[in-house]
């Protein structure tokens, strides 16, 4: 087998990118479920959204608002039972990855997608030198010979930013520290020149000078590829400081998206404008903090209508309520309320002041 | 204090005279020994995990402590409640030094300082109701809470902390996160506590939970009065709460000052590298701070530089740097900071309104 | 993090809020009165048919072993003769006959008395052992814990019937006061002094990962003692899985006593268990199968009792597994 780096052999779909044909990844009103002893639960429920070559949207969401589910959906990695995707499509260059076959879904995740995890040292197996482990990707999807594999590992270790790449290619796991292990696991996740990079709370387990490192890494990696990247994360600093569009989940639905330059600083959903106004800021003292009352909705009991309106404070219903605009009743659809903002929303429009 | 008990109880420790601190910390060390072998365990070397800790805590005042993981700030928080004993150093609570501490003043030291733990899902008994759970300090200081009324009391305490009174006997897997941390304010509140150590008691919450809980810290303060030790590696956090702040690195304090001069004049490298990684959240300050990335990641706290610890990771790091520890003193810029080139920098923006 | 965390991280995860439906209000109704773990616990047996399928059971052969004539329909075990030897059951004889021609219903309804008491015996012991000491390692640690360690290892490596089975031949020879005549007291003895390393394994483990969560730290922090820290909170959230753990160990047991009766050092004829009728039947197992199948399926509902109390009280002690 004669393989020489950047080549893709006895691939059948050799995944090549074709510019101009639209988004890289469409994810299409997708609804999943888990279906557990104690009932349904929603955890998300009908998302739509779609990533270009060389941005980077960001899925914001607290614990339990399904952020992360959609991404398990797209890699085919949902635990299922109990997991269910119940509708919608995720396609990948024009094609539907949900209704393809097995085979053809592996060809695409690897070289086309691929993921990296908050907890790299449960995503990295212990008993495999991280050599070993990179390597693999090559051995699996193109045949490489261990020790190409193993060549190819330290150029990816180098790129990651591994200090001393050639000599710690041996190492295992345990030696490295946690920044050290989340580059090992961007270097696995590069390794087949992926499209589209999902970083499912990529800096959360790390220290904030660390984490800054990271994130410089993937920014940098990025302009470098021109890779799509979907970063979920819960830190609406990280989201502001890397990414392009932002899309922020509630009970497993999109309630705004945007630019972030948009959302953050004129939220027009009123849940954006709680979380916006429920951090303090390290640039000023402030005074007192406006937390969102209340607590995050059960997801096997997800409020009717719009499903904040329990913490919501512009929530109205009954009389108060415009008709076909009631908080409690009315389920708000995810629409256009100013070029290039969709909010789900009944009053967005107050929210923003226009 | 009408109850003769209490009274009584008081007497074991004195009140300290005006203008005193109600803590101070000297010189603490704590270092865990590494072990080697089964049977026969011998020590090949020391973890430092807190290395020389100087610390002040006044009366109604809440002192922040800032570092990444590994720092030592947790285990200043189990020497300060006295879970780990302080290899080195002293801890004063009222001008009694707490390891000579023995019998009942040990108990009413464990009674005045309490903690409040980063984790909510392990630091509640998932087998103990969360009735128990509150009132159980009554069982050991049965001084401070008489046996009957304390369902009432341990209700009143779970509505101060904005819980349904009604849930004393739901057990903790029922709630959520916000909420367990609010059932851990409670447990620690119940002996009314004159200091409460708080180990990141906000990090593991979603960022609308966070607020309602930091709020709730700042009303029981303005109420009750006692003073807090809180510990964070969020800095906006820290910021918000305290008074003065502490930043650690490898086991020592690099920097102290109000939370005006540490975030307006950081000195310390270190710190200025911190602030300088925080993520801003708000669009207009992009870009606007100081980009300072740090090389490389924190050393082995059981093999620390020799000199400044801070010396393999810094730019400003010259010879002396490697000899000489920089001791933790004002160089100028108003607050101490222990580096031999500390200099006062503004690294976050000022906010633009 | 320890495995039940992480479960209930996940479990958050997905079902983030499930406390504000919760479905008994009923729990929340406060008559000046707290619930313990022990009376929830109870609430929660009541309703889980697993557990009244295994107290009918265990509630039926305890009965059986305290007043066996109630079930032997009258025959006496000892009333026998040869010329009805090994006789298939009929309409009047259930059981039909044993070897030596005595009623077989009658012989298993009083086998039970010895063979329940030594499983109960002797899983008592285990339970003891193996709690006391676990619980010594756990938590105290350091020298202790490795001598403990060793010594279980030391137990480990001799298997429970050749252990057994040594004790009780040199048994008679010590003039000890149970433990030479070789009876339910000295089998019992001799099981749980060699089946309570799983035990005290499983205890100390438990013991030693729940030492380290931060609500034992709070506990300790608030001046609590070492026996409330191990009596509140280690031991209620470490015994679960050896609870469980005993419950199927007292099948193995009663298994074992007709293992030792069957090499000869168990009890002894002309007393009356079920091991050893199932080691007498199997010889003539071709000829007279009922004579193994009768103990033996009573045998097996008698184990398969003690297994569904134990899986209901589990899922009762878990606050966790309830509703």
């Amino acid at each position: 087998m004669s393989i020489s780096s950047g080549s893709i052999s006895s691939s059948p779909a050799p995944v090549a990118y074709d510019p101009g044909s639209g988004p890289v990844l469409e994810v299409d009103d997708l609804h999943v479920e888990f279906r557990t002893r104690s009932g349904v639960v929603s955890a998300v429920n009908g998302i739509s959204y779609s990533v270009d070559q060389g941005e980077t949207l960001a899925i914001l969401g607290e614990s339990g608002s399904g952020k992360s589910v959609s991404a398990q959906a797209i890699m085919g990695i949902l635990d299922s039972p109990p997991a269910v995707i119940t509708g919608g499509g995720i396609r990948f260059q024009g094609r539907d990855m949900l209704t393809m076959n097995a085979e053809d879904q592996r060809q695409i995740r690897g070289p086309g997608i691929s993921m990296i995890f908050q907890d790299a040292l449960s995503a990295l197996n212990p008993v495999y030198s991280v050599g070993f482990q990179i390597g693999e990707m090559f051995r699996a999807h193109r045949g490489t010979s261990r020790k190409e594999a193993k060549q190819h590992a330290v150029e990816l270790m180098d790129r990651v930013r591994i200090p001393a790449a050639a000599r710690r290619v041996n190492d295992y796991p345990h030696q490295f520290s946690g920044g050290m292990r989340q580059r090992v696991m961007i270097a696995m996740a590069l390794a087949l020149d992926p499209r589209i990079l999902i970083a499912d709370e990529p800096t959360t387990a790390l220290d904030v000078t660390v984490q800054a490192q990271v994130m410089d890494l993937l920014k940098d990696l990025q302009r470098d590829t021109g890779m799509g990247l979907i970063l979920i994360t819960h830190d609406l600093g990280v989201v502001n400081e890397v990414a392009d569009r932002v899309a922020v989940m509630y009970a497993g639905k999109i309630v705004e998206t945007g630019t972030v330059d948009d959302v953050f600083t004129r939220p027009a959903h009123p849940y954006t404008l709680g979380l916006m106004n429920s951090i303090p800021q390290v640039e000023a003292k402030g005074g007192r903090l406006n937390p969102i009352v209340g607590q995050p909705p059960n997801l096997a009991a997800i409020p009717s209508g719009c499903s904040f309106h329990p913490r919501c404070p512009r929530a109205r219903s009954g009389v108060a309520a415009a008709p076909g605009r009631d908080c409690v009743g009315d389920v708000p659809p995810l629409r256009l309320v100013v070029p290039g903002r969709e909010a789900a929303c009944h009053y967005s429009e107050e929210v923003l002041g226009v | 204090m009408s109850d003769p008990a209490d009274i009584a109880a008081a007497s074991v420790l004195p009140e300290p005279s005006a203008g005193e601190p109600l803590l101070e910390i000297r010189g603490l060390k704590k270092y865990f020994p590494l072990t080697q072998g089964i049977v026969f365990r011998k020590t090949i070397g020391h973890v430092h995990a807190v290395d020389g800790v100087d610390l002040t805590l006044n009366r109604g005042e809440t002192v922040g402590m800032v570092g990444e993981s590994g720092c030592g700030k947790s285990t200043v928080a189990k020497l300060l409640v006295a879970l780990e004993k302080p290899t080195g150093g002293t801890i004063l609570y009222k001008g009694q030094d707490v390891a000579k501490m023995g019998g009942r003043a040990l108990k009413q030291y464990r009674r005045e300082v309490q903690i409040i733990f980063q984790d909510p899902y392990g630091s509640l008994n998932p087998r103990m109701t969360v009735g128990d759970i509150v009132a159980e300090g009554w069982s050991v200081h049965a001084d401070v809470a008489p046996r009957k009324g304390r369902l009432q009391r341990t209700q009143e305490l779970l509505d101060r902390v904005g819980l349904n009174p009604d849930y004393v006997n739901r057990y903790p897997h029922q709630f959520s996160g916000g909420q367990r941390q609010r059932i851990g304010i409670a447990r620690a509140l119940a002996l009314r506590p004159e200091i409460i150590v708080c180990d990141e008691p906000v990090s593991a919450l979603d960022v609308s939970v966070q607020a309602q809980v930091v709020n709730l810290l700042e009303d029981l303060q303005d109420e009750l009065g006692m003073s807090y030790l809180f510990i964070a590696h969020d800095l906006s956090v820290v910021r918000h709460l305290s008074d003065r702040i502490a930043v650690m690195y490898l086991g020592s304090v690099v920097e102290e000052g109000t939370e005006e001069q540490v975030y307006g004049s950081p000195s310390h490298p270190y710190t200025q590298a911190l602030l300088s990684s925080v993520p801003l959240h708000e669009p207009a300050l992009r870009g606007q701070k100081d980009r300072i990335l740090l090389q490389g990641d924190v050393p082995s706290p059981a093999d620390p530089p020799s000199g400044c610890r801070f010396r393999t990771r810094c730019w400003k790091a010259q010879d002396i740097c490697a000899t000489e520890p920089p001791a933790l003193i004002d160089r100028g810029q108003g607050h101490p900071a222990a580096c031999h080139f500390a200099e006062a920098r503004e690294v976050v923006p000022v906010d633009v309104d | 993090m320890t495995d039940q965390q992480q479960r209930d991280l996940r479990h958050d995860e997905v079902e983030a809020g499930t406390q504000t439906v919760l479905g008994s209000p009923s729990i929340d109704v406060t008559d000046a009165r707290q619930n313990s773990l022990w009376s929830d616990a109870w609430v929660s047996l009541k309703r889980n048919p697993l557990f009244w399928i295994g107290a009918f059971l265990g509630v039926f052969f305890v009965l059986m072993a305290i007043v066996p004539q109630l079930f032997s329909r009258g025959a006496d075990p000892r009333a026998c003769d040869l010329s009805n030897s090994k006789l298939p059951p009929s309409g009047a004889h259930w059981f039909g006959y044993d070897q030596q021609g005595c009623d077989y219903l009658a012989n298993v309804a009083y086998g039970a008395r010895n063979s329940l008491a030594i499983g109960l015996l002797s899983v008592v012991g285990v339970l003891v052992l193996g709690i006391v000491i676990g619980a010594m390692a756990g938590y105290y640690g350091g020298f202790l814990d490795s001598l403990f360690a060793r010594v279980t290892d030391i137990f480990f490596a001799i298997p429970l019937i050749l252990g057994a089975l040594i004790l009780l031949r040199v048994g008679p020879s010590t003039g000890l006061p149970i433990l030479s005549d070789r009876g339910v007291g000295a089998v019992s003895i001799a099981l749980a002094a060699f089946g309570w390393m799983t035990a005290m394994r499983l205890v100390r483990s438990q013991v030693i990962a729940v030492k380290s969560s931060d609500y034992v730290a709070a506990a300790r922090a608030m001046g609590a003692s070492n026996f409330r820290i191990l009596t509140r909170h280690i031991l209620p959230n470490a015994v679960a899985p050896v609870l469980v753990y005993s419950t199927i160990t007292v099948g193995v047991l009663i298994a074992a006593e007709a293992t030792l009766t069957y090499l000869g050092v168990g009890l002894q004829r002309p007393t009356i268990s079920w091991g050893l009728q199932i080691s007498s039947g199997q010889s003539l197992l071709r000829t007279a199968p009922h004579l193994v199948l009768f103990p033996s399926n009573i045998l097996s509902l008698t184990v398969m009792a003690f297994i569904m109390l134990g899986d209901a009280l589990r899922d009762a002690l878990d606050p966790r597994q309830r509703s």
